[in-house]
């Protein structure tokens, strides 16, 4: 699998090459999730069927998995341009037009992520502070998917804000000027 | 300021933002997070207070976020697109193709319907139509094409077995749409088994007809494999056979959930494929990559389509569209033709997901108000996302048939050679309209 960065580190690229860093991490870690989320599951079920009783609170423990899988992803997904866009209506626009379109794009998921970003910290924090657990016989604390939630929308927002820069020097200048 | 008013803005803005390239997730998750807090903030006969605004808006849009992905059900998605990637990895579906085509080369467009069979037992082990489209399309296009088969045939009885991908379960639409209407996502499935068979004997009567026509487009292949090697090739479909009947003889039968099922197949998928040796460590690291990315892409678009229905939950427009309609006094039949044309229509410009979640908040209501099964609905709705991937100009499976044709063959005569199966796709759509039974019977049965 072939990830395309080829928009992402035009204007910045070392700012692009620390968030990629960043970024593999945390793919790295959601590419394992859905590994550990799938032996999980087979370890549960296999257990529950030869001798009636599963694995604790399981389904929390894969809850905490999905979304481990889901979020990490995220950041990764948008800067190699993964998000599906309508493209007909205006794939007649030059580059020019295109960059500004994506910087539109950005800002606009800037406007989602920055709000997600912002409950989903507060979420993260309280449940750190009030050390709350989901209901269980394991009393699993709240706080690690909560944070690995907050820290996907956090890095989304990092990407989407160097994307936005990036496709508005593009659509301004018409050319990649080397940065910073 | 009025909801209404705000739910009428909200609907234009999407629209516009759509038509912009601004990404369907982003699209509708902005929209949706901007318009419920102005709702809060800013009700209507009072002065804006967007502090208290914002107080009331975290907390959906963490129930939005958060907890509709913390949940066991949820795995079932990443664990079948993990399933369909370790199928394809292990070879299990190439040789799905391989025994069809040995069994039926010489049948008047045997390549053509071996290539259409073994989509259709790829879509026995994924989810997506266009992950089945790209894979199928690998193997299948340009063998069809060395074997003298005219570029129609060869490009679009890939493209449009593709499509089978969603209706025979497993389904990635059709999980997504048990999710957002709280449907039986097991029923789903087996209610899409029966159309997905009749749509693949549609298209296999469409190469018939077409070789026969012009059998210039599908010249007799010179392969004449003995007995012996049919036979072999027979038995090596095995695993497929063994996951599928995992998956369905689970649910079936009552052994299994839904998502207990997804992750005992993605298992075994993996046993087998490291079992026969065809399992490398880097396909499997590959395919979990894969799933991940997948993943990621469609929950994102189901965060956006959350947070929009629950906005389109505040505004009132939903009853009010409703109320609207039924004022109208139309017969069932006539509500069901024109969102199949809504849909048609959307399926040419817009992708499969995103035209799921997008319309569901809008068009659920209204069925469920007339009494229409919503199962049957439920196939329906995912077969007319498949005649989506197919119609011009955004046709999806076409153009991942472009892409693995190279610019050897222009993406006009890809679709040519749709137009011929689109006539009988319709057909089936009509059939699965006029009788629910073809979608009911199999969930009725269900233990």
């Amino acid at each position: 699998m072939q990830l395309d960065y080829s928009n992402a580190g035009l204007v910045f690229p070392r700012a692009n090459a620390a968030l990629r860093v960043l970024e593999r991490a945390c793919f790295r870690l959601s590419t394992v999730s859905v590994a550990v989320l799938g032996l999980l599951a087979v370890t549960s079920i296999t257990l529950r069927t030869l001798t009636g009783r599963a694995i604790t609170d399981d389904n929390i423990l894969i809850g905490d998995l999905v979304v481990a899988v889901v979020a990490l992803s995220w950041a990764t997904v948008t800067a190699t341009q993964g998000n599906i866009v309508v493209e007909v209506f205006t794939n007649w626009i030059g580059p020019r037009g295109q960059a500004a379109l994506r910087a539109l794009g950005s800002v606009v998921g800037l406007a989602m992520t920055v709000l997600l970003c912002w409950a989903a910290g507060k979420m993260a924090w309280d449940s750190l502070v009030k050390q709350t657990y989901y209901d269980g016989l394991l009393h699993w604390p709240q706080w690690p998917s909560r944070s690995v939630f907050f820290v996907s929308f956090f890095l989304m927002v990092l990407r989407l804000l160097l994307l936005a820069a990036t496709d508005t020097i593009l659509a301004v200048t018409g050319h990649a000027t080397r940065d910073a | 300021m009025d909801p209404f008013v705000l739910g009428g803005i909200g609907f234009a803005l999407v629209l516009i933002l759509l038509i912009l390239r601004v990404p369907i997730a982003f699209t509708l998750g902005a929209v949706a997070a901007g318009c419920t807090l102005i709702f809060y903030a800013w009700p209507a006969g009072r002065e804006p207070d967007f502090a208290f605004g914002f107080k009331a808006l975290v907390p959906l849009l963490t129930a939005n976020s958060f907890n509709f992905v913390h949940s066991f059900e949820m795995s079932m998605v990443p664990l079948f697109i993990a399933l369909s990637h370790l199928a394809y990895h292990a070879g299990i579906t190439t040789d799905i193709y391989d025994a069809a085509r040995l069994w039926l080369s010489k049948l008047p467009g045997g390549l053509a319907i071996a290539s259409i069979m073994g989509c259709g037992g790829f879509s026995a082990l994924t989810g997506s139509s266009v992950a089945c489209a790209a894979a199928m399309g690998r193997i299948c296009t340009p063998e069809m094409l060395r074997a003298g088969y005219g570029p129609r045939l060869a490009t679009s009885s890939v493209a449009v077995g593709g499509t089978l991908g969603s209706l025979i379960p497993p389904s990635v639409p059709f999980i997504l749409y048990g999710i957002f209407t709280e449907q039986s996502i097991a029923r789903l499935f087996l209610a899409g088994i029966l159309p997905g068979i009749l749509s693949l004997a549609a298209f296999v009567i469409v190469v018939l007809i077409w070789a026969r026509v012009n059998p210039a487009e599908a010249p007799q292949t010179e392969e004449t494999p003995t007995m012996a090697q049919r036979l072999k090739a027979l038995a090596g479909i095995w695993p497929a056979l063994l996951l599928f009947g995992i998956i369905l003889g689970g649910i079936y039968g009552g052994f299994f959930t839904t998502t207990e099922a997804a992750a005992i197949s993605a298992a075994a998928a993996l046993v087998i494929g490291v079992a026969m040796g065809r399992l490398t460590w880097a396909a499997f690291v590959d395919s979990m990559r894969q799933t991940a990315y997948q993943t990621a892409t469609i929950f994102l678009i189901a965060f956006g389509a959350k947070m929009f229905v629950s906005f389109v939950a505040l505004t009132g427009v939903m009853p009010w569209a409703v109320a609207s309609i039924q004022g109208m006094d139309l017969a069932q039949w006539q509500v069901l033709t024109a969102i199949c044309l809504i849909y048609l229509l959307l399926g040419m410009f817009l992708d499969p997901i995103g035209i799921l979640l997008l319309t569901l908040p809008f068009v659920v209501p209204l069925v469920e108000s007339m009494g229409v099964n919503l199962i049957w609905f439920g196939v329906i709705v995912v077969k007319l996302l498949e005649v989506g991937l197919i119609t011009p100009p955004v046709g999806l499976n076409a153009f991942v048939i472009k892409s693995v044709v190279g610019n050897d063959i222009q993406v006009h005569t890809i679709f040519s050679g749709i137009a011929r199966f689109l006539v009988a796709d319709l057909f089936v759509l009509g059939l699965i309209v006029a009788f629910p039974m073809i979608s009911l019977i199999i969930p009725m049965t269900m233990r």
